[in-house]
């Protein structure tokens, strides 16, 4: 497959992943980020045994880079256009973008895309163990914020 | 954990998901869109020649790289690192001690002397009755002297202690009332008198891909990392530190820092780092560094002086009369200007004066200690146990320079204190729930706390027969024992780790047994402390028919429970419910031999309250399985019915990349954009006689409720809704997931459909 076929195969679900991961403003630039990255190492993405997980590996890593950055720096955003966020009350959605990259990632794997803690723990890179804390940390935050 | 959180994510991310753009084309997403960050110019300057001197938490596995200036690999040399160590001690001083007008002990100041102190301090407040209030006092660097001030709220009066009092023996006194009753406030290192120090200098080594840009790439080929910690990523990692002072009420000040890492990506470019520090096996914590100059020194160049505490290196260089000149530099470091890192996971190990330098050995100690820091044991703490063990792993490795042992209480109290730092078990309890007589006293002192322990233990329970990590270790290293071409050095080293899992492994039985024991006691008291209040028993309902057949008898119970509950299924927990105490969802994969059965779901609260519930299994190898489509469902008069079965083959995760690859579907079987695979036979519908009492399940689509859930129907209702798409939503208030063709799991017993499963496709 040509690097584009490659990519074609993949972009929608690095694209939910990234929105799930960083809300709909900044995935596009994340994908559009990582991507370019990719093509700059050695083989590209057709030089990639699975893709779709390393790349939703690296859109991990940039998000929590990013976030990194936006704790301790001022961000600097070129040729992204900040679209309006609408205010929400919505506690559920709070909770989602309150909580840290990891466990972000965890729970969209897990309770939205029915992973198994063992399969998401693949795409993320770390053990099942880890997913399942993840989990238990963000059901804790969600239980929090709703006060049960 | 309530399910209902899990379908409360679940619609969140729907939602979120719902304003998401449409992902980049192939031409927006190749072209690059983001402009790099500049690193702070001092780091751009012309590089003179330095070391680099790297920290961070996971060191002692870590190797730390450096990479020529114009990115290009640097010159192969073994992967390489200097390790220099030394000590320094420290001083502690009490100044000031005082009482409540209550007669409780109000607060002190304790100053600690010492270059780069940092850690944490146990303050033991021993009133006159002798019972003990145990604190920790974390302290950190503050150019060379460390003071730190404790206090506990509603302070009074202050007296002045004893002065300058040497770290190991301080001790703070203050009278009270009459006959010479006093309070008594001592406070003690972390074990040895000594903290050490470590400094990693980067030396050069190489990427196996040659390219220092393939940092990710090297994790997914795993030639160098490692599964489960991030260690050993040859990569640059330039880090600095901030720091901030912040008030808060625990603390007269609290200093705090902020770490900025940098991976250099050659050509000045460098990226923030996106690496975790260790935050799989310790906790996550940072790097410390302030050097910003670098170059490739050889290793045989570099010497460090404990004495003076400076790193020398030497370069050379071509001179214009083609000599080659030698330049030999100097660092001295400057503690107080933080120039000397700080080894922060050294610091935990050393603390235990053991030697003791693998990291899967330190891994899976902290994985016990962790655990075992959880439970509020009776009678003392299982930290002994663990100091004994350890002290006797690593004897040939820790005995001091007088020929000494670490002590089993100075292990003990460093391993507690250890698991007490959040950095080391990441915050995996609240501060009140590790060992302390004051958790234990409440615990057997109120009900609520009992509950909570009761909870607390349950939980730790499953951890402790819960040994999948250690499976893990163990797996890794035989299969690494047993690959070609491994040295025998490594394999010994490699059999050694195994053997301390294999010990591992029944020490977590051993800290079930305490566990259960535990449970009992709490159990017990927490019944006492109710006295005549009534503790309902849990109500069970379980998912699925009452009736499952099997084939080869491998089944999956679930079920809810009315309150916080512990399932277990003919007496063996179900560990996939593991969330929290307020679980009330369980699930479990379990095993039956071939026969007729009644299966056993029992549910306990945390009061030792118990319900039993059951279904009947049947087991039978004979029993024939089928997936297809199910295509129409026909009356054959009287009770029963016909199916009409399209056949089809389903396949999922590694099998179904590599059906669809050999179906020609896709190229490459690792290209699957789903883990599943159906493959159609093209084979003629099949006509299936079922019995009017088959089990059948659907997934549904609930109106007002979850999306999807399994729901039960019989054969009549199953028919309906098969000739009236809207049958369901109508009269049963879920919508069928997945409207037929639906695909579909067949059990048949001698030629008739006893169990129809239908197949979730996302």
């Amino acid at each position: 497959m040509s690097e584009s076929e490659i990519y074609e195969s993949i972009r929608w679900d690095l694209m939910r992943y990234a929105t799930a991961l960083t809300g709909p403003n900044t995935a596009e630039d994340v994908v559009s980020t990582v991507v370019t990255r990719v093509l700059g190492r050695n083989g590209g993405l057709s030089g990639l045994r699975e893709p779709k997980q390393y790349m939703m590996r690296s859109i991990l890593n940039e998000v929590r880079s990013r976030h990194r950055e936006r704790v301790r720096r001022p961000v600097v955003h070129v040729g992204v256009a900040d679209k309006a966020v609408p205010p929400t009350d919505d506690l559920v959605l709070d909770v989602i973008e309150q909580l840290p990259a990891q466990q972000r990632a965890a729970a969209f794997l897990v309770f939205h895309e029915e992973y198994t803690p063992s399969e998401a723990a693949k795409l993320m890179g770390c053990r099942p163990a880890t997913v399942r804390r993840y989990l238990h940390l963000a059901r804790a935050k969600l239980r929090e914020a709703l006060g049960g | 954990m309530d399910k209902r959180f899990d379908d409360q994510f679940k619609d969140g991310f729907e939602r979120l998901l719902s304003d998401m753009d449409d992902a980049p084309t192939w031409e927006q997403a190749s072209t690059q869109r983001v402009v790099d960050t500049p690193a702070p110019s001092r780091w751009r300057s012309p590089l003179v020649a330095v070391a680099a001197f790297a920290f961070t938490l996971i060191a002692i596995g870590s190797v730390v790289f450096l990479a020529s200036r114009d990115g290009a690999p640097v010159a192969a040399e073994t992967v390489d690192y200097m390790k220099i160590e030394w000590s320094e001690e420290l001083v502690l001083r009490c100044e000031g001690m005082s009482i409540k007008d209550n007669g409780g002990f109000g607060s002190a100041t304790i100053e600690v002397w010492g270059p780069n102190a940092d850690g944490l301090l146990v303050v033991d407040v021993t009133a006159p009755d002798g019972t003990v209030d145990h604190r920790i006092v974390e302290f950190s660097p503050e150019s060379g002297n460390t003071q730190r001030t404790w206090s506990s709220p509603d302070s009074d009066t202050l007296q002045d202690g004893d002065d300058a009092t040497p770290y190991r023996d301080a001790e703070c006194f203050i009278d009270v009332g009459t006959g010479g009753e006093s309070y008594a406030m001592s406070s003690r290192p972390i074990a040895p008198v000594t903290f050490q120090y470590g400094v990693f200098i980067a030396l050069p080594t190489e990427f196996p891909n040659g390219d220092p840009r393939d940092f990710p790439a090297e994790l997914e080929a795993g030639a160098v990392a490692n599964d489960d910690v991030w260690r050993g990523v040859p990569v640059v990692v330039y880090t600095r530190s901030t720091t901030a002072e912040e008030s808060n009420a625990r603390f007269a000040a609290v200093q705090t820092s902020t770490v900025e890492s940098w991976i250099d990506m050659g050509e000045n470019r460098f990226e923030r780092s996106t690496f975790d520090n260790g935050n799989e096996v310790l906790g996550g914590n940072t790097t410390v560094i302030e050097v910003v100059e670098r170059s490739v020194v050889p290793a045989s160049s570099v010497s460090f002086s404990t004495e003076d505490l400076t790193l020398a290196y030497e370069e050379s260089s071509i001179t214009e009369e083609d000599a080659v000149d030698t330049v030999t530099t100097t660092i001295a470091f400057d503690t107080e200007a933080e120039q000397m890192v700080f080894y922060t996971y050294g610091n935990w190990v050393n603390q235990t004066g053991l030697n003791q330098d693998d990291l899967d050995v330190w891994t899976m100690r902290l994985e016990m200690m962790c655990d075992v820091g959880y439970v509020p044991t009776p009678g003392g703490t299982p930290m002994t146990d663990l100091a004994t063990a350890y002290i006797e792993e690593d004897a040939e490795r820790s005995v001091r320079d007088d020929g000494s042992l670490p002590t089993i209480e100075e292990a003990a109290e460093a391993l507690w204190i250890s698991v007490a730092d959040p950095r080391a078990c990441g915050r995996r309890w609240d501060d009140q729930a590790f060992y302390s007589p004051v958790f234990e006293a409440e615990a057997l002192n109120s009900a609520d706390a009992a509950l909570t322990a009761i909870g607390e233990v349950r939980i730790f329970h499953m951890n402790a027969t819960d040994t999948e990590y250690l499976d893990e270790v163990i797996s890794r290293n035989l299969a690494a024992i047993e690959s070609d071409g491994v040295s025998a050095a490594e394999a010994s080293r490699r059999q050694a780790i195994v053997d301390d899992a294999e010990e591992f492994r029944q020490a977590k039985l051993t800290q079930a047994t305490i566990a259960e024991a535990l449970l009992t006691e709490l159990q017990a008291r927490y019944l006492e402390l109710l006295g005549d209040t009534k503790v309902p028993a849990p109500q069970i309902t379980l998912k699925g028919p009452e009736t499952v057949y099997s084939q080869d008898g491998i089944i999956t119970v679930e079920g809810f429970v009315d309150q916080y509950a512990y399932a277990s299924v003919d007496g063996v927990d179900i560990p996939s419910h593991v969330g929290d105490q307020s679980d009330t969802f369980f699930t479990g994969e379990v095993s039956y031999p071939p026969g007729e059965q009644t299966i056993e779901v029992t549910a306990t609260n945390h009061a030792g309250v118990s319900s039993i519930t059951s279904f009947t299994l049947i087991v039978d190898p004979s029993f024939e399985i089928q997936f297809g489509y199910l295509s129409d469902i026909v009356p054959t008069g009287g009770d029963g019915w016909t199916l009409i079965v399209d056949r089809a083959e389903w396949f999922s995760n590694e099998a179904a990349g590599q059906a669809a690859f050999e179906d020609g579907v896709i190229s490459d079987p690792n290209d699957l954009p789903n883990p599943f695979y159906v493959r159609n036979l093209e084979e003629l519908a099949e006509e299936q006689l079922t019995r009017s009492d088959a089990s059948i399940t659907v997934q549904a689509c609930w109106l007002d409720g979850p999306c999807i859930a399994e729901e039960l129907v019989d054969m009549d209702t199953f028919a309906k809704m098969f000739d009236d798409p809207t049958y369901s939503e109508r009269e049963l208030g879920w919508a069928w997931f997945t409207y037929p063709p639906s695909p579909v799991w067949l059990t048949i017993d001698r030629g008739v459909v006893v169990q129809i499963q239908e197949q979730y496709v996302p």
